[in-house]
């Protein structure tokens, strides 16, 4: 079944020269269809907010990947049964999709964005603020928000599983490796011709 | 020659105190020394360049071999993290060779095979070269150091001679052996000089970092010794002249202090004073500068030897400069090529200041095996160098009476393979261009150009195809009583492509100056939605998972359809309109229609072809404003293309007759081609998209198609932002290399996303590694 899965990671403040870090995502739907390997505008001061900032474009992604994917089932699609009224012309995120249970998984679940971060997990799914995360402000609110709007769920991924790896950091020839196989790239680069 | 190549095992096996049973590694080892060493008899080539065109071989990775070597365990040998953490992270082995095919060396471990020992390649290494792996220490077997007084008549000597021509003299005292230090203030290395007993030639190496003055000396039969660490020094061939140290020269020289930048000439086919003289004349244009030239003609004139010179002095901007050029053909072409030829195997690779010629020079041979050094993990700079045995001066008349005979088959090879060379460039040009006639960028031009009248048959269909769409409404002529108007310029484009069946097709297309309209007067807003392409991954993985169908549909010269926003944009047609067409009285009209070049045109189709797929019952999608959706039917436009995916066929032949009804239209049938991406259907129904001959096409545009790959993207802990020591690079190249990867990290290559992020961030001043990188992402893809 066609399932969009994301995935995001940070790599913090790796260069010194501007101290600013690398955030990345990446969007799987059968295969990766939207990718972001970017330095982030903002200097993080820990970890945890660059994996916020690496968080928050994530979630800009997936609110539009969604609406797309809204706007082609709206038409595309039967009506899972005849029970349920189609879906109301409305924004989809007033009114979370639950019409179409047998459908992609894709608007009726929240969308999975895997990341290697425990602690950003445990900080947007708890409530309050800390010491540490206390001007994080609108990367935090929004991302608890798309958390506890079902629209995300933020889950945890050993980092040597998280696709979003690749995009952060040059990795070495085994791990790329791997890392081309969660992309689902097929080989035949340009050279081996 | 069997002689030459036992004598030269001998000294190895000697000086690296091997037991014998190694013979053979170190016969391998002293063929690839030969290969790289000059030879009097080949005018001073190496067999290697003879054999390459004149390309050299890079020497820059050559240890001594014997030594001490530290073979990096890759960490996946590792089975846990923990070991990972605390087991050696290298292993003791000893030099023993070289790979012809690899860019890595020949190590012996010692401890494998149950104790026996084994021989493997490796390319991660540490050298310690002043260590012999079989435990003698090989300072022990140095030949005996100079006395310090001599060390003061050889700076002399050496700081007196800012003219080339004391290289060339033999008035430095025979069975002189110096090693001198200099207090060069921003690299500390010590000079040695050697002269060879025979008094005939001086011999001078130059090694600055690990590079490979020793190689040099082992096998020219000349002495020159270099005790001290960091040693530069210059040599010279046996018989020969000091052209072979060109490359090990070139290291440090660059950076020789003061005024008196070394010049170092030989010259074989032209006389030796005019190449002196010219040399020195390109010297003087830049005093002041610490600069390097070094010269090595053969067979062409002194003269463009000079023009050579100075044209690459004069390019590198201020201090520090090194010029090294070869000139084998004699013309300035050539000597062009050469010089990024031998760039490549300049040692020292990362302090060398080439950068500025190295990048600009478009057909760089050097820049794959520039990089590929680079690339490799070669032991830090400034390595201590132990000096070398000297070898048996007669073995060099041997040799060259050998290779006197080898040159003369070797010259022949030459000249043919240098035609076949020539021959197939002639070729891939052609075939590059995929044009075979210059294509005239004026009317004018075209109007002189041998295709004079292909081009008025092209005009005459274009203003015939105008005029039937209703294009314009001719103005008969300027009335002064209303208002003035400003017409807009127009122009001819002329373009050959080439036909299916290898024909030639002449197009001209009236395009309109639209950079002269003035916003707000002749134009309001120009912004016209352009899909993302994930948009169009997601129809992709959408019609995967639904089975849907694909087709691309093209909509023919589709801004010359939707009708002007505005009634007063006139356009002055080009001259000359009137003898092609003479239907056309007055060359100014006003138009009705968009015309390619009309800052609004872009706007003006979405805002057709909008209200058309809307009028058809199609819902714009509210995410992206270029999708457009419908029961079992999307539709995604990216300016005048079209993709209309659909689940049912007769839906989708619906929908093309309607579009067609109101525009001419191709249908290209199946999805295929999109943006440069190739698209295919796999029989699981699913899409995969590709940028193969994108990908080929940059590829030969930077000359990287025959480049080793590499099977990752960036090297693991490139230390891309600390570039201050590094030299700068050619940005424009870098901007091209970065924009053309760019787009494809964009379409279909995630995995080279970071490389090129993180490179992007050097742009606006990149150094040679960054530029060396973003190499490394060509080789990779």
């Amino acid at each position: 079944m066609l399932e969009l899965t994301g995935y995001t990671d940070a790599d913090w403040a790796n260069n010194t020269k501007d101290r600013r870090s690398i955030g990345s995502f990446l969007f799987l739907l059968g295969g990766p269809i939207s990718w972001q390997s970017r330095k982030q505008s903002i200097i993080a001061t820990s970890t945890l907010e660059s994996e916020y900032s690496a968080f928050i474009e994530a979630v800009k992604e997936v609110l539009w990947l969604r609406q797309l994917l809204y706007d082609i089932k709206t038409t595309q699609l039967p009506p899972a049964s005849a029970v349920h009224p189609p879906p109301s012309p409305t924004h989809w995120l007033d009114h979370p999709d639950t019409s179409t249970p047998g459908y992609t998984g894709t608007l009726s679940a929240p969308t999975t964005i895997f990341t290697d971060s425990e602690r950003a997990l445990q900080t947007v799914k708890s409530e309050g603020i800390t010491a540490r995360n206390k001007h994080f402000d609108i990367r935090l609110f929004k991302a608890r928000e798309v958390q506890r709007a079902g629209i995300v769920n933020f889950t945890f991924v050993p980092g040597e599983h998280n696709a979003a790896d690749g995009l952060t950091k040059a990795l070495v020839e085994v791990k790329h490796r791997q890392f081309l196989e969660q992309l689902g790239m097929r080989s035949g680069g340009v050279h081996d011709r | 020659m069997i002689q030459t190549i036992n004598t030269r095992t001998r000294s190895i096996v000697i000086d690296a105190n091997l037991p014998v049973s190694f013979w053979a590694e170190v016969v391998a080892t002293a063929v690839y020394l030969h290969r790289r060493s000059p030879s009097t008899s080949l005018n001073n080539q190496t067999p290697y360049a003879v054999l390459h065109e004149g390309k050299e071989a890079s020497i820059a990775h050559l240890r001594r071999i014997g030594c001490v070597a530290y073979h990096r365990i890759p960490d996946e040998v590792f089975s846990s993290k923990s070991e990972l953490k605390f087991q050696p992270r290298s292993k003791l082995c000893m030099l023993i060779g070289y790979t012809p095919t690899e860019k890595a060396w020949r190590l012996w471990d010692f401890n494998a095979n149950s104790g026996s020992g084994r021989s493997f390649h490796s390319s991660d290494v540490i050298f310690v070269e002043e260590q012999n792996a079989m435990g003698q220490d090989s300072k022990s077997t140095n030949s005996p150091t100079l006395p310090s007084d001599f060390l003061q008549e050889v700076d002399i000597a050496f700081s007196g001679s800012s003219s080339p021509g004391i290289l060339s003299d033999n008035n430095i005292p025979s069975d002189s052996l110096g090693s001198l230090s200099t207090d060069l203030p921003n690299l500390s290395r010590s000079v040695s000089l050697g002269v060879i007993p025979d008094d005939n030639a001086l011999s001078l190496s130059c090694s600055q970092g690990g590079t490979p003055g020793d190689t040099t000396l082992s096998f020219s039969g000349s002495q020159g010794k270099a005790p001290g660490d960091d040693s530069l020094s210059l040599s010279r061939s046996q018989g020969g002249t000091p052209g072979d140290t060109t490359h090990s020269l070139s290291g440090s020289q660059g950076e020789t202090p003061g005024d008196n930048g070394l010049s170092l000439s030989r010259s074989q086919g032209g006389t030796p004073g005019d190449t002196t003289l010219s040399l020195s004349g390109s010297q003087g244009e830049t005093p002041g500068d610490d600069s390097l030239s070094l010269s090595r003609s053969q067979g062409g004139t002194p003269g463009d030897t000079t023009l050579s010179l100075s044209g690459s002095q004069g390019k590198a901007p201020g201090d520090n400069s090194l010029s090294l050029s070869r000139s084998q053909g004699g013309t300035p072409g050539d000597t062009t090529l050469s010089l990024a030829g031998s760039q490549g195997l300049t040692p020292g690779d990362n302090t060398l200041p080439l950068g500025s010629s190295q990048g600009g020079t478009p057909g760089d041979d050097g820049c794959a095996s520039n990089s590929c050094s680079q690339g490799l993990p070669m032991a830090p700079p400034k390595r201590p160098r132990p000096p070398y045995r000297r070898k048996d001066t007669r073995n060099a008349d041997i040799q060259r009476r050998v290779e006197e005979m080898m040159a003369e088959d070797a010259a022949k090879r030459r000249l043919a393979a240098s035609q076949a060379a020539n021959v197939f460039a002639a070729q891939v040009n052609r075939w590059l261009d995929g044009i075979h006639i210059d294509d005239p960028v004026s009317y004018v031009e075209a109007m002189d150009s041998l295709y004079q009248h292909e081009w008025i048959e092209a005009m005459k269909s274009e203003l015939g195809s105008l005029i039937e769409n209703s294009t314009w409404i001719p103005v008969n002529q300027l009335s002064k009583d209303t208002q003035p108007i400003h017409p807009i310029g127009s122009k001819w484009v002329f373009r050959t492509k080439a036909n299916a069946d290898g024909s030639t097709r002449f197009k001209a297309r009236l395009v309109i100056k639209g950079y002269e309209q003035r916003e707000g007067v002749d134009y309001d807003a120009t912004y016209a939605p352009v899909s993302r392409l994930a948009t169009l991954r997601l129809v992709l993985a959408v019609a995967t998972a639904y089975g849907w169908n694909i087709d691309h549909i093209d909509v023919i010269t589709a801004f010359l359809n939707p009708p002007i926003d505005r009634d007063d944009i006139y356009m002055e047609l080009p001259a000359g309109v009137e003898k092609i067409e003479p239907s056309i009285q007055f060359p100014i009209v006003r138009l009705r229609k968009a015309l390619y070049g009309l800052r609004q045109a872009p706007r003006l189709w979405y805002k057709a072809i909008d209200s058309l797929l809307t009028s058809l019952g199609f819902e714009k999608s509210t995410a992206e404003p270029n999708l457009y959706h419908k029961p079992s039917l999307l539709i995604l436009l990216y300016v005048d293309d079209i993709l209309l995916a659909y689940s049912d066929p007769k839906a989708a032949t619906d929908i093309k007759l309607q579009l067609r009804s109101v525009y001419k239209m191709t249908d290209l049938g199946k999805i295929k081609r999109f943006l440069g991406m190739e698209i295919s259907k796999l029989a699981d129904g699913s899409y995969t998209l590709s940028q193969q001959s994108y990908l080929e096409s940059i590829l030969r545009r930077f000359q990287m198609e025959k480049a080793n790959p590499v099977s990752t993207p960036l090297a693991r802990n490139t230390q891309l932002y600390e570039f201050s020591n590094d030299h700068p690079a050619d940005q424009h190249l870098y901007l091209q290399i970065i924009g053309a990867l760019m787009y494809a990290a964009l379409g279909s290559r995630p995995d080279i996303s970071y490389a090129v992020s993180a490179l992007s961030c050097y742009s606006h001043n990149p150094h040679t590694v960054h530029l060396t990188a973003a190499k490394r992402v060509l080789r990779y893809l």
